[in-house]
C-alpha cells in the first residue's frame, strides 16, 4: 500500500477510467465535469488535478489521446480507453475493494 | 515498478519540452474556455463565467508544475537548469573562469604525468611470465669505504652460482648491446647483438618460435658458435624464410649457425637483433 497521495492518485485514476468507459472519448474538461456530477459534487477537487492523472494513465498506455473538435467547435484533446486500459479497470476495482475492506476491518477492530 | 514502465516516455519527453509545453498550454486554455462557455450558458456574465472557470480549475501554474513533474525526470531537469545557470555565470566572469581552468589544467596534467611514471615503473609488472619470481643479483663491496653501490658480478662468481645453486635459473648477458656487422649471403647489415648465457631465454620465459634455445654446451668457452635471431630481423632480412635454420651467417666476420628465431612480439630488456652464446 502506498502513502496517502498514492491512494488518492489511484482512486482518481479509477474514476477517470470508469468515466471514459461509460462516456466514450471525452476531453479533459468533460472528464472533470462528469466526475463532479457523478460524485454529486461531493468531490470538490480542483479540476486541474486530473491533468497529471491523465498524463500518468497515458504513460502507462491505459488511455490514448488525440486532438479533436468539441461540440462548440473548439480544438481540444480527447482521451479514450485503450484495450489495455479496459482490462485494467477490473484489476483496479479489485485493488480498490481490497483497500476499502482493509480499512473497514481496521476501523471496526479499533473500536 | 511503475517508475520503470514509465521511464522511456519520461526520457523521450526530455527532448521535446517545447512542443509538449505548447501542447499543454493549448489543452489547459481549451479547458478554461469550455468551462467558461458552460458557465455563460448557465447565465453568468462573460467576466464572471471566466473567473468561475479559473476558480474551479484551481491553480493553472500548479497544475502545469505537477504535470511537468509527472512528465519528465525532474531531478535531471533541475540538474540541467543548474548547469545552464553555472555556464551563464562563468561566461559573465571571464577572468575567474580562465584562472580556474588554468589551475585545473596544471593540476590534472601534473597528476597524470606523475601517475604515468609511477605506473610504468612500479605498478605495472614486467612483461614476462611470473615476474614476481624474477630478480637481479648484484654484489656489494663492503670494507673501508662501505657503500650501497651495486656492482655487477663477474664471470667467475656467476659460474659458481650457475653450477652450485640449481634452484636458481640464472643467466647473464653482456652489459650492452654491441653493434655487429652481419653478413648473410649477399646481404650485409649493421645490427645490435647481445651475448647471452644458455638459460637467458628460460629466465625470461621465452622459447624460440622455430629452432631451439641455447644449451649448456654453448656456454662453454670455445663451444659451438650459434646465434638466435629476433623475429623482426628474421622478417626484415631473411623474409621469414624457415630454411635459415642451420645456415651459417657471418657476425663480425666469424661464422655462426642460426639455430632459432624468437617468437613475434617477444620482448627482452635489450631488444637486440641477434643473440649469441656467451
Amino acid at each position: 500500500m502506498g502513502d496517502k497521495s498514492d491512494v488518492l492518485q489511484g482512486t482518481l485514476d479509477l474514476m477517470v477510467l470508469k468515466t471514459l468507459e461509460a462516456m466514450g472519448p471525452l476531453h479533459g474538461y468533460g472528464i472533470a465535469r462528469r466526475i463532479e456530477q457523478v460524485s454529486d459534487n461531493a468531490l470538490c477537487l480542483n479540476q486541474g488535478t486530473i491533468y497529471p492523472a491523465l498524463l500518468r494513465l497515458e504513460q502507462r498506455k491505459w488511455i490514448k489521446s488525440a486532438w479533436g473538435v468539441s461540440e462548440s467547435n473548439r480544438r481540444a484533446k480527447f482521451y479514450s480507453l485503450s484495450a489495455l486500459g479496459r482490462k485494467q479497470i477490473t484489476e483496479e476495482i479489485e485493488n480498490w475493494e481490497r483497500i476499502a475492506a482493509t480499512m473497514a476491518r481496521f476501523l471496526t477492530a479499533a473500536k | 515498478m511503475d517508475l520503470i514502465q514509465i521511464l522511456p516516455s519520461r526520457i523521450a519527453a526530455l527532448f521535446r519540452t517545447k512542443a509538449l509545453d505548447a501542447d499543454l498550454d493549448e489543452e489547459l486554455r481549451a479547458h478554461i474556455e469550455l468551462a467558461a462557455e458552460e458557465n455563460r450558458r448557465r447565465g453568468m456574465s462573460a467576466q464572471a463565467a471566466r473567473t468561475q472557470a479559473l476558480r474551479d480549475f484551481g491553480g493553472v501554474t500548479q497544475t502545469a508544475e505537477a504535470y511537468r513533474m509527472q512528465r519528465g525526470i525532474p531531478f535531471l531537469e533541475a540538474l540541467l537548469q543548474d548547469g545552464h545557470y553555472a555556464l551563464r555565470q562563468l561566461r559573465r566572469n571571464p577572468g575567474f573562469t580562465v584562472t580556474v581552468v588554468v589551475t585545473l589544467a596544471l593540476a590534472i596534467g601534473a597528476n597524470t604525468a606523475i601517475f604515468s611514471i609511477v605506473n610504468a615503473l612500479m605498478l605495472k609488472s614486467l612483461p614476462y611470465p611470473q615476474p614476481d619470481r624474477m630478480g637481479t643479483i648484484y654484489t656489494r663491496i663492503s670494507g673501508t669505504t662501505a657503500s650501497d653501490e651495486r656492482h655487477h658480478i663477474d664471470g667467475e662468481q656467476w659460474e659458481l652460482l650457475r653450477d652450485n645453486v640449481p634452484a636458481l635459473i640464472s643467466a647473464i648477458t653482456s652489459f650492452v648491446n654491441s653493434g655487429v656487422n652481419l653478413q648473410a649471403g649477399s646481404r650485409a647489415q649493421y645490427v645490435q647483438g647481445m651475448r647471452v648465457s644458455a638459460h637467458y631465454f628460460d629466465v625470461l620465459g621465452i622459447q624460440p618460435a622455430i629452432g631451439r634455445n641455447f644449451t649448456s654446451d654453448e656456454d662453454r668457452p670455445h663451444g659451438p658458435q650459434t646465434v638466435i635471431l629476433s623475429d623482426r630481423l628474421w622478417r626484415e632480412l631473411f623474409a621469414a624464410d624457415r630454411k635459415i635454420l642451420g645456415q651459417a651467417i657471418l657476425l663480425k666476420g666469424a661464422s655462426y649457425t642460426v639455430i632459432g628465431v624468437l617468437p613475434q612480439g617477444a620482448v627482452t630488456p635489450s631488444n637486440a637483433d641477434v643473440y649469441t652464446a656467451i
